[in-house]
């Protein structure tokens, strides 16, 4: 039912959405679990609120990148109601493209001496 | 299930209106998303309570509040895109450059038409920028100062745990007994439920000299643990870590280390001169450590007292810091223990008369104590404007978006989708509340910096007083959500109706439905009332404080200038060298070019020192131990006629009057009037102390009139006059000299003919008397201000809310009134039935405001000076003002009515 996508055509994805692809790259959350999760792997810097969080997620199901899943982690734990999301493959493609882009960045901006050398050298023996 | 318990959840939820306004969201958001943003946003609520309390909590609803305004608009404008964009992808219904384009030029042109509409109708968009910015304004700086005088913790480490420990005397109805070192000492070291205890003791002033003559700086007494309660640590060197007074160490403000030291830093460990003393300077403070108030600028040693070591002689105030496990009332119970204990090993001193409780109180509450009624009632008073301004902008938004209703219905008509519509409302509103935003901050800070600058010296932790930023954005957001909510609900109510009959109806004027007619004028008309209560209770605080600014005090304060000079009992020992010193000063005072008269007094009106004792009249024998107390004031110099106090009877003092003669004394209306009631006093005999005392009789040669010795308004105790000669313990003084102008001019001479016998001497609280009696009005000034300038504030938005209504009644009512006119109706009619009906409005809120006023006087009795709470005047007055301001608002919509031109009216159609 999918036409064949391209990843690049999202690209540059918003950081939100980014983040939301990075928390749900590390298993299925709902909206709360989401935040939280970013908010532990931002130290707080990222903390959007409950509406702008919602309005991404409708988008990111919209385009595709993520879907409800059908699992309930910890059906104990939690209300039956609650939605989890889910990264789809083809979210994951996109947010694997999306940190090669970052990548790239990173990239230049080492050449002109903007990034400490630890960086780019971890960065050019592993490519 | 224990939830509650752990207080982990937050007493008050915005969870409802937070799922309210989701209801403006797009359908198929709303179904597949309500039921997860609300639990999220609960979720996060609690989170946020845990982990930062109620001012996060704020934080967090403002922003959760403005994130949802913006996530709406923002899912209003998907939509859209969805459902208009060509659907070339059928998994995502759109591609995204086309529709990024088009999402751009539709938020463009929607942002021009929302700037076009503020423009069209500059009258609301003043109106609602002036309600959003004083709603917000007034709120915000009020709620600043409730938030750093009173809620906030003091910023000490573990404030919470801070407490007091005071004696209490029952007996006399004391609860704030100081403690004697020796019995602090057995407190700190039998009690189990604090971690740390501290003393400490204000008032102790020292002489330091400087390049300015000799100055006189506010010192304390503290015990070395007191430091470490407050957090507080040494900008230089350290603090004492001894408290007796054999050491001779002292502390240093920052303060007055860089005035008097030049901010020399090699001055830890040297020794300096205080008064007589040399001391050794162990440490200089931080600049922000103040305490216990600003006042302070050296610290010693708590035992550095003569009589420190005396179980009996009760100096010290006490601050405990409670351990972790255990409450106020576990120290209160160990502590009452230990007082028992104490005061049945010591029964001398800590049983009988000197005995008494023991009772804690935390530090907070102790600091804020005076204030905490005031604030209180001002934050009601706020939180009243801020209603007025909500219901102001909801009536304001309602009438606005009824107006509209027809060309709404017409671009619906056309095709423009409700989203579009409700996007448009919210933009608008945006730029409202920027604005309203904008005019308020300005007005929080103004706001505050007014509060700094008026406040009576009585209110603690001024220099913690700032615009509360989370308070701020809180009160915008409350202000703009209720604007979203009134502004945006009936928009899409109105689009969401049947447009036949909106654009039927529309054809000839819009015109609001009975029901919401009715909840618009109740709006008005409960803010009107809520105006008249204030502008009563402002009304009746401004008229005491005239009152008191217009009672006789007792003296004349005009060209008086007053100066202590207190001699140190170290170079004074023998009573005759005071008395010789004080004798040669006044006459050199006297001498001085531009004073009139020249006099001294022991204790001058509106200052702090103050002498009292029992005392018992001859012939009217008293129960032993309950003797009445008197005031004793021993004057020099004709200070009578100085201070501009009359005599009533019998004569003043003389040179007659000296040590060696019969003890004399002229003594105060009251007085007399008290203990020979219709009789002539002089002559007449008292003695201090008990019946069987050994002091000498002293007999009465004068009355004076009464002095109001703490300001207007303050009571009036038994006063006796002695003459200084015959009072030789009173070793500090104050000069009072009349001129015959500016007194400001004898300030020098008055220093140098002081410096002139001894030039170790300070001059200190050199005053102009009318300022003082200025400033014993601050507290009274302050609160009529305060109230006033709400008071005013509820009026003008009231005022606006009734011009709002007519104005917009008019509106709609133009083709009505044409006809009318083009019928014979006078101009003059027209207007009278307009300003009637403004009237009609005022009337219902002026009868109810007048009625709340009566029932809510009474919290202000206690501040009311020779006034009623039910003061006839001060209401009638008002309910004129408010009809006046009334009438006012109405004017101009009625001579807007009055202008209509018929045929015009009528060719609209």
């Amino acid at each position: 039912m999918t036409r064949k996508r391209e990843t690049h055509d999202l690209l540059p994805l918003t950081p939100l959405s980014f983040h939301i692809l990075l928390a749900l790259a590390g298993g299925d959350r709902h909206g709360y679990a989401i935040i939280k999760e970013m908010e532990r792997k931002t130290g707080g810097a990222m903390r959007p609120g409950t509406g702008t969080l919602y309005a991404a997620i409708q988008r990111l199901l919209d385009d595709g990148l993520i879907e409800v899943s059908p699992d309930r982690p910890n059906p104990e734990a939690d209300d039956r109601r609650r939605k989890y999301y889910r990264l789809t493959a083809f979210g994951r493609g996109v947010a694997a493209a999306e940190a090669q882009r970052l990548r790239r960045l990173v990239h230049l901006a080492a050449e002109v001496d903007l990034v400490p050398r630890l960086v780019t050298g971890s960065d050019e023996s592993r490519s | 299930m224990n939830r509650r318990e752990d207080r982990g959840d937050p007493p008050i939820s915005l969870r409802r209106l937070h799922r309210l306004l989701i209801r403006v969201a797009p359908h198929r958001f709303r179904a597949e998303h309500a039921h997860e943003v609300d639990r999220t946003f609960s979720e996060l609520e609690r989170d946020v309570y845990r982990a930062g309390g109620y001012p996060k909590l704020l934080l967090f609803w403002s922003g959760e509040l403005l994130d949802l305004a913006s996530a709406l608009l923002r899912l209003h404008v998907n939509e859209r895109r969805l459902r208009f964009s060509q659907p070339d992808d059928p998994a995502t219904g759109y591609t995204h450059k086309h529709t990024r384009q088009g999402t751009m030029a539709a938020l463009i042109s929607d942002l021009r038409r929302a700037l076009r509409i503020v423009r069209r109708g500059p009258g609301f968009v003043v109106a609602a920028v002036l309600i959003l910015g004083i709603g917000i304004g007034a709120t915000t700086g009020a709620f600043s100062v409730v938030q750093a005088v009173i809620l906030s913790p003091l910023p000490y480490p573990d404030a919470h745990r801070l407490v007091m420990a005071w004696r209490t005397l029952p007996q006399f109805g004391w609860n704030r007994a100081p403690v004697s070192y020796p019995n602090f000492r057995d407190w700190r070291e039998r009690t189990r439920t604090m971690e740390a205890m501290a003393a400490y003791a204000g008032w102790f002033p020292q002489t330091i000299a400087g390049p300015d003559g000799p100055e006189q700086v506010q010192g304390a007494l503290a015990t070395p643990d007191l430091f470490r309660l407050l957090g507080a640590r040494p900008l230089l060197g350290s603090v004492f870590e001894s408290d007796t007074g054999d050491d001779r160490f002292v502390l240093l403000s920052h303060g007055l280390w860089t005035r008097r030291f030049g901010a020399d830093s090699s001055i830890v460990g040297r020794p300096i001169r205080l008064g007589e003393e040399s001391y050794t300077v162990t440490g200089v403070m931080p600049p922000d450590f103040a305490f216990p108030n600003e006042e302070y600028e050296l610290w010693l040693p708590a035992r550095s007292v003569a009589a420190a070591e005396e179980r009996g002689s009760n100096y010290l105030q006490v601050m405990g810091l409670l351990s972790p496990g255990s409450s106020i009332e576990d120290a209160q119970a160990e502590l009452e223990t230990i007082v028992a204990q104490l005061a049945e090993a010591y029964p001398e001193t800590n049983g009988g008369l000197g005995g008494g409780g023991v009772w804690l109180e935390a530090r907070h509450a102790f600091v804020v104590r005076n204030v905490k009624t005031v604030l209180w009632v001002v934050l009601a008073v706020v939180a009243l404007v801020l209603l007025i301004a909500c219901a102001n902008l909801a009536g304001l938004s309602l009438t606005r978006s009824v107006a509209r209703h027809r060309e709404l219905a017409v671009r619906a008509a056309l095709g423009a989708g409700r989203a579009r519509l409700v996007r448009e409302r919210l933009l608008e509103s945006g730029w409202l509340a920027v604005m309203g935003g904008g005019l308020g901050a300005a007005l929080s800070f103004g706001l505050v910096r007014l509060f700094i600058v008026f406040a009576p010296p009585e209110v603690p932790r001024l220099g913690e007083v700032a615009v509360d930023p989370p308070a701020l954005a809180f009160t915008a957001a409350v202000a703009l959500a209720c604007g979203l909510l009134f502004g945006s609900l009936p928009a899409l109510v109105s689009s969401r109706i049947d447009l036949q009959g909106a654009l039927r109806e529309g054809g000839r004027s819009a015109s609001l439905g009975r029901g919401r007619h009715k909840l618009i004028r109740w709006l008005v008309a409960s803010q009107v009332a809520v105006a008249c209560t204030l502008s009563i209770g402002a009304g009746l605080l401004a008229n005491s404080l005239v009152r008191l600014m217009s009672e006789d005090p007792g003296f004349d304060a005009r060209n008086r200038l007053v100066a202590q000079i207190s001699l140190p009992e170290s170079r004074y020992p023998e009573p005759a060298q005071v008395q010789a010193f004080f004798e040669s000063l006044l006459a050199r005072a006297e001498a001085l070019p531009g004073v009139e008269t020249a006099g001294m007094t022991f204790s001058i009106p509106l200052g702090t020192a103050y002498a009292s004792g029992t005392y018992t009249v001859e012939g009217q024998p008293w129960p032993a131990g309950e003797e009445p107390l008197i005031g004793l004031n021993p004057i020099r110099g004709d200070y009578f006629r100085t201070m501009g106090i009359g005599l009533i009877r019998g004569r003043g003092f003389t040179s007659e009057d000296r040590g060696d003669a019969v003890p004399v004394a002229v003594v105060n209306a009251t007085m007399a009037n008290r203990h020979w009631p219709g009789e002539d006093p002089t002559g007449r005999r008292f003695k201090r102390g008990a019946a069987d005392s050994d002091s000498p009789w002293i007999t009465v040669v004068g009355v004076v009139e009464d002095v109001k010795r703490e300001g207007p308004g303050s009571e009036v105790n038994p006063e006796a006059y002695l003459p200084h000669g015959q009072a030789a313990w009173a070793s500090s003084m104050f000069v009072v000299l009349k001129g015959a102008r500016d007194v400001e001019p004898l300030v020098r001479p008055l220093r140098e003919a002081v410096w002139e016998s001894d030039p170790a001497l300070p001059v200190t609280n050199v005053r102009a008397l009318e300022e003082l009696l200025h400033e014993s009005l601050a507290e009274p000034r302050f609160r009529a201000l305060l109230l006033g300038t709400f008071a005013a504030a509820a009026l003008l938005l009231s005022a606006i809310g009734v011009y709002g209504v007519l104005a917009f009644s008019v509106a709609t009512r133009a083709r009505e009134i044409g006809l009318r006119m083009a019928l014979g109706a006078e101009r003059s009619r027209v207007l009278g039935a307009v300003v009637l009906s403004g009237l009609r409005l005022a009337a219902i809120g002026v009868a109810a405001g007048l009625l709340f006023a009566t029932a809510a006087a009474g919290v202000l009795d206690s501040m009311l000076f020779e006034i009623e709470p039910l003061d006839i005047p001060t209401y009638a007055a008002v309910a004129l003002t408010v009809a006046v301001v009334a009438a006012l608002a109405s004017y101009f919509p009625a001579v807007r009515a009055s202008r209509v031109a018929p045929i015009e009216a009528l060719r609209e159609e």
